[in-house]
Formats: structure tokens, C-alpha cells, sequence
């Protein structure tokens, strides 16, 4: 069975490298395909992207470096240049290298958690037998839209130690005393990391099941004809073929989990003690919430963990590439 | 007929035309502050300070946690109040700091009375505090004496319902773990305690001030403290209610607590002056008892500090209006004004330049002036200012330098402490040694001495002399 499922994906993309080796317009150089007021137009259709581009992205991204290199409260003159003070001082600072702790093993356990369990549902919710389709896709999905800081005030006040899950499980004798989930430090990230997994199920099933529907469903009949059950099908078709998806599927569960920030601030507020902080609450609470502000010290943690994202990012595209071939 | 309707209509034109020009002499004020259930005592008395005098204002108030966050982002856009209310991160160089960040200019003198100063005690207003080259940048608003953390609120019907009365009011620290035993029989818990963030503050400065002081830097020894012997034992106590099943378990809010023993899930509540008109305004809650905190077994041992920090409203650096909003703030603070009354009156607070007694009427609140002025008279101290003494210190970094090793850091391991179980002596050593030396090594390089934050001949207990200042001898 295999063979046949390796051939018809084999022939699959030798079709795609011949189309491929036709010349392109991208062989052809752009002073020859583009002359006159060709480049008028392209710098007019290009002009309000590259300026909202410049003025929200590229422009945000220099100014955070440049504060960075500032002693600087965030308000009036930016005058206190101090070279790479600040990252001397982020590196040395163990409520940084905590928060950054923190937010890796959320992201790796909030993705371990989330994608099989999300690729599960995904399956089985594009089975032909499986009933009641749009309302259990619903279901999955409804918990996106509520806001994080409903959610979290919704989570914080079921389980807290006089919570409803307190109320059963002791009344179910399964525990002697209430637990107050998120305020035990043991307990306090784990249970954030299953409230993100709560609500951001949906999208990664809705990304799994757009990555299912590629699978041309002549693989699957030749794997029928060839005797393979679902098993065999899922393991020798469909995971083969999403692999490139997947790859990419993973890395954005993973980045967006690095942003983890509003749960935090409205469940825990990072505690207790630090055992919740995030990079992004340590940055915010340097910048923003603990007097005096420290912009400039929190542009250099910005910076920082910036630089983790974009390798993030750049292995992502690396496995990305490995994957499709 | 036409003539007369061309007429007419080029009259309308013009009257449209000189509309905004005319418009744009009327000034209007904007003050921003928190307090959002203060609102409707705002609009009634900037219209009583229209009336007078015809200056427009309009007064909006935000939640504390929004307002925090927006008022800084309002100075850089260039969008900031007119007036504007901040508790800075060192409440007594409040000003140093908001002029450092550009945020603010000082009263127009001009249009204050002579004897503007004389509403407030002598010795309120200081350079380097509220004054700074000569100008007033501030003034002190709630009064520093009533006002401030420090009080027991008692729940009269948990008390009542767990057969308590007013006789059992707890004074020590063994009264209050007994009566909290014959609370938790009857039902709820004693005490709510809130440990978010750093709200464990509203339970940990009336606790400790009785037994030493409520700040975490001893201005005796001129050290941080939190390894002191009596902070210890605080912590410890509390820590015992927790392992009684005293205290409502789990992390809760500020919010959350409050309202735990305003709808009777707990008893007894510590909290500022200000929970009077909280429990009243945002909880419709009343039937509350003020007391002052119980002491240690052997007796009161400490006091809260009494500082010049009620230094809170100011005057924006993008204010185009300051003499106008000097008028206010000039009408604000008159003893017998209608701001002074009605505040009072309604029980929001206590004011530094009125007499408290003469118009406030809540019960409650005046459980809680006669705590603070007869009760316990001692319950907060004057304390020495160091930048009085030296004041280089005014602009040291030797604070900030000793916080930023870690922001809230006492409050966080208090907190983890208490929901752990936790021995808490080694970590208050090392947050306390930590601490010490980032000081030291700071006002060092600043070449400042120590002795600017020390001042052995004072107990803690009492105020502090100002005579006792060496001012550099």
C-alpha cells in the first residue's frame, strides 16, 4: 500500500517540478518586463502599504532600539543616552530571565498541549460520518471570540479556592481542601496555559482541518485500493502530505504563545510571587505600571526577546523548506 | 422684504462666523483624577465653581487602574488635563519626579491670596517638596494624619451572627486570632486578605505599623528592614491566621476582598480612610465598624509614617490655562469653601487645610477620625525627611537604584510565602542584604552619607522633632 501512496505522491511532484521549470516571469528582468508609467503605478499602488508599513512596523521597531540605548521614564526629552547599560543591567536581572523562563515552557507545553489535541478534533471533524459538523466546529470556536479579559475573569472566578470546580471536587470528596488554581504557585501557569488552550483551540482546528482538505482524496482511494485502514491512513497520507503545513502550524502556535500577556494581566497579574510573570507583563510593568517608568529598560527587554522571536521565526522558514522537500 | 431677509441672513452669516472666535475666549478647564464614585460630587462643584467665577471645567474620572495607565499616555500625545491628580512612586518627591518628567508647572502665584499657605499646618510647605527655586508646584490635599492605611473594618453583621459584640472588639494580636476562631465556627471567615499584585499592602501596613513601622527602610538606622526582627514577626502572625483557615484562602483582588466582607463572606477587612466611602458608594454597604489594628500582646510597639506626601494635584506643563487653574485649586482648598464641605460631608476623605470634625457626618468616618485624633494618637508618626537633611538626596537614585533590583519585590514573596507556607526569614534577609548594598553603593558614588537617612536619636514611636535635623552638622 505504501508504495502505491509513495508513487502517486511521487508522480505528484514531478507534475509540480515540470511546471515549475517553465520560464517564468520572475526569469525575465524586471527593466524589461516594466518601463514609462509602469513604475508610476507600482509606486502608487505600493505607496500606502510601504507607508503604513514604515510608519507602524519599521519606524515603532528602530524607536525601541534607539530608547533602548536611553535612561529614559517614557515622557519629555530623550536625552540620557547610556550605550548598552540597559542590556548589561536585562542581563543580570533575574525577574527578566524568570519571565523569559516562564514564557518558553508556556509556549512549548500551551503548543505541546494544543496542536495534537486541535489536530484530533480537526480529523475528526472532517470525517464523512461524523454528525452535527458546523455545531461542534462552533462549539470549538466560540471560546475565540469571548475577550481574554472575560475569560479571564470568568476562569478566576471558577476556580478560585470558593470557585464552582472547588465546590465539586471537594463536595466529591476528591479533594480534602479547595485549591485556588491560579493562586498556587505550583498550579498558576499550568492553569493559564490551559485557559490559552481553552480559547485558541478553535483556530488551530479551523488551520488543521484547511490543511486536511489539501490532501487530495485520490491518496486516500489508493490507499483504500491498496488496503489501508485509518490508521495506516493517517500515518502513511495524511501526516506525510500536511507535513510542510504543519511545520508552518507549529511555529505560529509557538511565536503567537511567546505574546502571551493578557491572560496573565488579567488572572494573576504575574504571581503568586513571579511564578506567572511573562516577558511581555515584565515588560509592560517596567514601562507602564511600576513607578518611576523604566521605557528605556523596557524597550532593551523588548529588544531582547524580539531577537528570540525572529529566530523563531527564522527556523521556522528553515523547517518550513526542509519539510517540502 | 428681500433686502431685509438679505440682511438678515448676512447678520446670521457673521454671528456664525464670530461664533468660534468668540467661543474660544471661554476657557475650560480639564482635571482628571480617579475616584470614579466621587463623580457626581465633581460636577456639582465645578458648576458651583462656574457660577463664581465663569471659568468652564470639566472633571473625569476613570477607574484607577485605566487612569494610571492613560495619564501618562495623554502627556505624550499632548493631550493631558488641565489639573491632573498622581500618587508617585516616592510619595514625598512626588514633585522632583513629575518635574524631571516634564509633566508639570508650578501655581500662578499671582492669583493666590497672602496667606494661601496659612490653610495648612506650619512646616507643610518645604522646598525640595511642594516648593521647589521658589515656586509651589503643589499642595498637600487629604490631611497626612487621619488619612491613610492603618484601620480595622468590622462587618457588624458577621459579628453580630457569630455572637461577637462591640466588647469583643479585638486590641491585640492573641484577641484577634480568638474572636476569628469563634467567627470561622459560625461560618465565614474571618479576615479577607487581598494578595493580588500588591494589595497584601492594605493588610501588611496596619499589622506592622503597630509592631514597628510600615515602611520597609528603617529611617532610625538609615537600612532597608526587612530582615528586622519585628517585621518578622508580623509576617509570621499573619502567616498563622493563614494556617488557622482564618483568612479567605486563594490570591483575590483588592476588589474581591472588599466585596468578600461587604456581602458577609468575611468579617473584618483592613483598609484605609478611605473604605468608609468605598463600602458606602461602591457597595451600598454601611453597617461597618471602624477599630483601630489590634497590637502585639505586649502592646503598641510602632507607628505608620506620617510624611509630607499628600502632594497630589498638579498643574500640567501643557496647560495653556495655569492661572485659571490656579483659581481653582485656590477656590478648591478655601477651609470653608463648598468643595471642603460637600467632600467631607459625603465622606470621601480628610483634608489637610480644613477641619475635619466640624463637617463630616458619616458614623463611620468619624469612628475613624477619632481613632486616628483621640483613640490612638500615636497610631502614625511625623517622620524625618531626608532630603531636609541633605538635600542632595533629592535628586538621588539611591532608592530607585535599591527598588529596580526588583520591582515589588518584598510584596511578591510575602504573597508566595503566604500561600506556601514558606519559611520567610531567609528571603527577607536576602532582599533586605540585596538591598543595603545596591544603597550604599549608590549614595556612594553619589557622594552622599548615610547618615543623611539616619536618624538614631528618633524612636520610631513618636514625631519627629525637626530640631533633631543636624542639617549637615
Amino acid at each position: 500500500m505504501s508504495e502505491i501512496v509513495a508513487e502517486t505522491i511521487a508522480s505528484k511532484e514531478l507534475a509540480d517540478d515540470s511546471i515549475s521549470s517553465k520560464k517564468t516571469k520572475q526569469d525575465i528582468p524586471l527593466s524589461k518586463r516594466v518601463s514609462g508609467w509602469d513604475y508610476a503605478w507600482i509606486a502608487a499602488f505600493l505607496a500606502p502599504f510601504l507607508i503604513l508599513y514604515v510608519s507602524f512596523t519599521i519606524y515603532p521597531l528602530v524607536a525601541t532600539v534607539w530608547y533602548s540605548f536611553h535612561e529614559w521614564n517614557g515622557s519629555g526629552a530623550l536625552d540620557e543616552f547610556i550605550g548598552l547599560q540597559n542590556y548589561i543591567d536585562i542581563a543580570q536581572d533575574s525577574s527578566f530571565w524568570l519571565s523569559f523562563n516562564n514564557t518558553i515552557v508556556f509556549a512549548v507545553v500551551n503548543t505541546a498541549i494544543k496542536l495534537p489535541l486541535s489536530l484530533l478534533a480537526a480529523i475528526i471533524l472532517t470525517q464523512r460520518w461524523m454528525w452535527f459538523k458546523r455545531i461542534w466546529r462552533t462549539v470549538f470556536f466560540a471560546p475565540l471570540v469571548i475577550p481574554v479579559a472575560l475569560a479571564g475573569l470568568v476562569f478566576d472566578f471558577l476556580l478560585n479556592s470558593r470557585g464552582a470546580l472547588n465546590d465539586v471536587l471537594t463536595t466529591w470528596g476528591i479533594l480534602e481542601r479547595p485549591i485556588d488554581f491560579l493562586g498556587t504557585p505550583d498550579t498558576a501557569l499550568i492553569t493559564i496555559i490551559l485557559i490559552s488552550v481553552w480559547q485558541i483551540f478553535g483556530q488551530y482546528m479551523i488551520y488543521w482541518m484547511a490543511a486536511l482538505q489539501n490532501v487530495p482524496e485520490s491518496l486516500y482511494e489508493a490507499a483504500s485500493i491498496d488496503g489501508a485502514n485509518e490508521w495506516d491512513k493517517l500515518w502513511q497520507v495524511t501526516l506525510p502530505v500536511i507535513r510542510p503545513v504543519a511545520t508552518i502550524i507549529l511555529f505560529l502556535s509557538f511565536v503567537n504563545a511567546l505574546k502571551v500577556f493578557g491572560l496573565v494581566a488579567a488572572t494573576t497579574e504575574g504571581g503568586p510571587g513571579q511564578s506567572t510573570y511573562v516577558v511581555s507583563y515584565f515588560i509592560y510593568n517596567q514601562a507602564f505600571r511600576d513607578m518611576p517608568f523604566r521605557y528605556g529598560y523596557a524597550s532593551a527587554a523588548a529588544v531582547l526577546f524580539g531577537v528570540t522571536v525572529l529566530i523563531a521565526i527564522t527556523l521556522q522558514g528553515y523547517f518550513v523548506r526542509r519539510a517540502q522537500h | 422684504m428681500k433686502r431685509l431677509s438679505i440682511i438678515f441672513a448676512l447678520v446670521a452669516l457673521l454671528a456664525i462666523s464670530l461664533a468660534p472666535v468668540i467661543a474660544q475666549e471661554e476657557v475650560t478647564l480639564r482635571i482628571m483624577s480617579y475616584s470614579a464614585e466621587q463623580q457626581e460630587f465633581y460636577d456639582a462643584a465645578v458648576q458651583e465653581f462656574t457660577a463664581e467665577t465663569g471659568i468652564n471645567v470639566v472633571w473625569e474620572t476613570l477607574s484607577r487602574d485605566a487612569y494610571e495607565e492613560t495619564l501618562p499616555r495623554m502627556f505624550d500625545d499632548g493631550s493631558a488635563p488641565d489639573i491632573f491628580f498622581w500618587l508617585g512612586a516616592n510619595r514625598v518627591l512626588t514633585v522632583s519626579e513629575l518635574i524631571d518628567a516634564g509633566w508639570i508647572q508650578p501655581l500662578d502665584a499671582s492669583v493666590l491670596p497672602d496667606d494661601w499657605m496659612s490653610r495648612w499646618d506650619d512646616g507643610i510647605f518645604v522646598e525640595g517638596i511642594n516648593i521647589i527655586d521658589g515656586d509651589i508646584y503643589s499642595f498637600p490635599f487629604n490631611d497626612n494624619k487621619i488619612w491613610g492605611a492603618g484601620y480595622m473594618y468590622i462587618n457588624n453583621l458577621v459579628w453580630a451572627d457569630a455572637g461577637l459584640g462591640e466588647d469583643d472588639i479585638p486590641a491585640t494580636w492573641s484577641d484577634l486570632t480568638s474572636v476569628c476562631e469563634t467567627v470561622r465556627e459560625s461560618g465565614p471567615y474571618c479576615v479577607a486578605i487581598p494578595l493580588e499584585g500588591t494589595h497584601f499592602q492594605r493588610t501588611w501596613y496596619p499589622l506592622a505599623g503597630v509592631n514597628y513601622t510600615d515602611n520597609f527602610f528603617d529611617y532610625q538606622l538609615g537600612r532597608y528592614n526587612m530582615d528586622d526582627l519585628r517585621h518578622l514577626e508580623t509576617f509570621e502572625y499573619i502567616q498563622s491566621l493563614y494556617a488557622d483557615d482564618l483568612v479567605i484562602p486563594g490570591v483575590n483582588g483588592r476588589d474581591e476582598t472588599r466585596a468578600a466582607m461587604a456581602f458577609g463572606e468575611a468579617a473584618i477587612y483592613f483598609g484605609g480612610a478611605w473604605m468608609p466611602s468605598v463600602f458606602a458608594n461602591t457597595y451600598e454597604f454601611t453597617d461597618v465598624t471602624a477599630a483601630p489594628a489590634p497590637t502585639p500582646d505586649d502592646g503598641l510597639s510602632g507607628a505608620l509614617a506620617q510624611t509630607n506626601s499628600e502632594n497630589k494635584y498638579f498643574i500640567s506643563s501643557t496647560s495653556e490655562h495655569a492661572t485659571e487653574a490656579t483659581q481653582f485649586i485656590e477656590w478648591m482648598t478655601r477651609p470653608d469653601g463648598y468643595f471642603a464641605q460637600n467632600f467631607l460631608e459625603l465622606g470621601f476623605g480628610t483634608l489637610a487645610y480644613a477641619d475635619n470634625g466640624a463637617y463630616i457626618t458619616d458614623p463611620v468616618m468619624l469612628q475613624v477620625v477619632d481613632i486616628a485624633m483621640n483613640q490612638r494618637p500615636n497610631m502614625r508618626v511625623q517622620y524625618p525627611e531626608p532630603a531636609i537633611e541633605c538635600p542632595a538626596v533629592a535628586s538621588s537614585q539611591a532608592f530607585v537604584n535599591a527598588e529596580n533590583i526588583r520591582r515589588n519585590w518584598e510584596w511578591e514573596e510575602m504573597v508566595l510565602a503566604l500561600t506556601t507556607g514558606a519559611d520567610f526569614e531567609p528571603i527577607a534577609q536576602e532582599i533586605a542584604a540585596a538591598k543595603n548594598e545596591e544603597f550604599l553603593a549608590t549614595i556612594e558614588a553619589e557622594g552622599i552619607s548615610p547618615d543623611c537617612f539616619a536618624f538614631p536619636d528618633w524612636d520610631l514611636t513618636t514625631n519627629f522633632d525637626p530640631a533633631m535635623y543636624s542639617m549637615g552638622d
